[in-house]
């Protein structure tokens, strides 16, 4: 592996993901690792380490960090904020990263994919004819759709999905 | 006599001393002020050469001659620290051997914060957890400085515009690299040449970066390890603890200088019509505690007991009765006394007891007050009057509690032996007959003078 150059590294990365919404506990991490080692997601993915990742954002290894499928890992347990003497909220600073990641253009293709399929028809799974079909015999109410609504909710996220590819391309 | 009291005797045995500031600037001027203010006299003394004496009574050697006061005051005015080169990118490289307290730290990080430029501060095992100190290392990241702790410091490669710096980093266990402007090592504050010189003329105890009296159970600031010699503001490199330490020091006080002609009262049974008065004695005792009333006065509280004053009297007109050396005194000069020899062993009586160490048959044991007692004229005595094989026992470096009896003695041995040596080399070849030894001993160390004695003997 190349060393990681800090003569290239965004070191103002750290300051600016401290100014965003969960993102303050960035500067209070001393690196004593209680995170890594109560993290559950470490036990069956072991390249996700939340300490490894405090260290490269204090690095400035922003499109390290951001482009890194790792950060959309964190099951949102909070064990580590249960943990961390220092209250860095490691779960708050993971969304922090993704909504950033998201505004990089950096988001996962599938999360692109969720929300047209929400803006579409209301729900990731169709209810198909035959679903349908079983809910009027058993005496249900048909299933009436809104994606109007969820478009509403997810429209924002929808443009800047859009804006944030657009600025990677 | 008049003479004397006028133009020899610095010391005034009559009325209170004064408390010696020693240092200059700032810092002696607010300590001497506030002493003066709570009503004492004071002595501002730039630089010292050595400070002998107990509390309540130190000499201060200085290169203009001698003071005398009951108290020393340690201060010293801190040199601003260096400017740093002012450059896009600065490595801050701290030794990291050192353990910096953690103001010295905080300091450190302020002047990180406030460095136009971008700031990588690289340490050992810096404490950042502490009042203020936590809240500091926060803003510190905010403002971009990026803290490393490496146990070894990072590889530092001059190069034309700066340093090219590379380190494996200790979380990530990855090579890192970066270049910077210039490289600076910042210390901790060092002791000014001033107030080093009264740390070693005080044989304090130093603090982990020179100062004196670590901050610690024992000598809680503003005391050093040394009663009666403060450091205010010093330890602990706390210059905010000024005025507590200044108001401790202050109700210290009057215990260390009040006036008390009475200490000086006891004699030395030199009035006999034998003293010489020729203040030897005055200057060589090693604590200052003999003055002049009337003749030299031994200070009770502040006599070792060493003998040493015995020893130079160049009349031998001092015979104190506590030097209890009445073997040594029958032995060499007494009548009735019969002629020894063998082996004279000369032991001080704080090194190990000589009684139940397996003595070889002849030993003559004398025990001293202090080894410094034994000058060249009890030698040459002993071996006028037979013994051969002579030991000189004193205790280690730092441990003779009449601070450099030992080394009296030690200079004595070596010149009456170097003398000995020369006088058998011309009348005696086979010339071992006469030997003169010196050791040195600690009061657990009775095995040393058993072998010592051992080869000695043989």
């Amino acid at each position: 592996m190349s060393p990681i150059n800090l003569d290239q590294a965004d070191l103002d990365f750290a300051a600016e993901l401290s100014r965003r919404p969960g993102g303050a506990g960035i500067s209070k991490c001393y690196a004593c690792g209680a995170c890594s080692a109560i993290c559950p997601v470490m036990t069956f993915k072991e390249d996700y380490d939340p300490r490894r990742l405090i260290r490269l954002i204090l690095l400035g290894q922003k499109e390290t960090v951001l482009r890194n499928p790792l950060i959309w890992f964190c099951a949102a347990c909070y064990s580590c904020q249960e943990v961390c003497p220092q209250q860095v909220d490691f779960t708050e600073l993971s969304f922090a990263l993704r909504n950033w990641a998201v505004d990089e253009g950096a988001g996962p293709p599938a999360l692109v994919g969720q929300i047209g399929l929400l803006s579409q028809q209301g729900r990731l799974y169709a209810i198909d004819e035959f679903a349908a079909d079983k809910r009027t015999k058993q005496g249900l109410p048909a299933v009436e759709e809104q994606p109007a609504d969820y478009d509403k909710l997810l429209g924002d996220l929808r443009v800047r999905l859009a804006k944030g590819g657009e600025g990677d391309a | 006599m008049k003479l004397f009291k006028g133009k020899w005797l610095a010391r005034p045995i009559q009325e209170s001393l004064p408390a010696a500031v020693v240092g200059r600037g700032p810092a002696a001027e607010a300590a001497a002020g506030a002493i003066e203010a709570a009503g004492w006299r004071t002595e501002v003394i730039d630089q010292v050469k050595s400070i002998v004496g107990l509390p309540g009574y130190f000499r201060l050697q200085t290169a203009a001659g001698h003071r005398w006061a009951g108290a020393v005051v340690l201060t010293e005015n801190r040199p601003a620290p260096a400017p740093w080169p002012e450059v896009d990118r600065l490595a801050v490289v701290v030794d990291p051997s050192l353990h910096p307290d953690p103001a010295w730290f905080g300091q450190l990080l302020d002047r990180a914060m406030d460095f136009p430029g971008r700031v990588f501060l690289f340490c050992g095992q810096a404490k950042v957890a502490g009042p203020d100190l936590s809240t500091k290392y926060r803003a510190a990241r905010q403002a971009g400085v990026l803290v490393t702790r490496l146990a070894a410091g990072p590889e530092i490669n001059p190069t034309d515009q700066g340093a090219r710096l590379s380190f494996s980093d200790p979380v990530l266990a990855d090579d890192v690299e970066l270049t910077v402007g210039a490289v600076v090592s910042p210390r901790p504050w060092t002791p000014s040449p001033e107030l080093s010189a009264a740390v070693t003329a005080l044989g304090l105890i130093p603090g982990p970066d020179g100062y004196p009296a670590p901050d610690n159970v024992l000598f809680p600031a503003p005391r050093t390890s040394r009663a009666g010699v403060f450091a205010p503001g010093l330890a602990g490199g706390r210059p905010d603890d000024w005025d507590r330490d200044i108001d401790l020091l202050l109700a210290e006080l009057p215990a260390l200088l009040a006036a008390d002609p009475a200490k000086f009262a006891l004699s030395l049974n030199s009035d006999r019509g034998e003293c010489a008065e020729c203040l030897t004695c005055l200057r060589v005792c090693p604590v200052g505690a003999i003055g002049w009333l009337d003749g030299p006065a031994v200070n009770p509280v502040a006599c070792l007991q060493c003998g040493q004053c015995v020893a130079v009297c160049p009349v031998r007109a001092i015979r104190p009765d506590w030097v209890e050396e009445k073997d040594l005194i029958e032995s060499l000069i007494g009548p009735g006394t019969e002629p020894g020899a063998g082996t004279a062993l000369l032991i001080c009586n704080r090194a190990p007891d000589p009684d139940p160490v397996d003595l070889p048959a002849g030993v003559k044991v004398i025990k001293l007050a202090c080894a410094g007692r034994v000058d060249d004229l009890v030698l040459a005595g002993l071996i006028g009057w037979g013994y051969e094989r002579i030991l000189i026992a004193g205790c280690h470096n730092g441990n003779c509690r009449s601070l450099d009896g030992a080394d009296k003695a030690a200079a004595s041995a070596e010149r009456t032996a170097g003398l000995i040596e020369r006088l058998q080399g011309n009348r005696r070849p086979d010339g071992d007959r006469i030997a003169i030894r010196f050791i040195r001993l600690a009061p657990n160390q009775p095995h040393i003078l058993a072998q010592a004695l051992a080869e000695v003997t043989s």
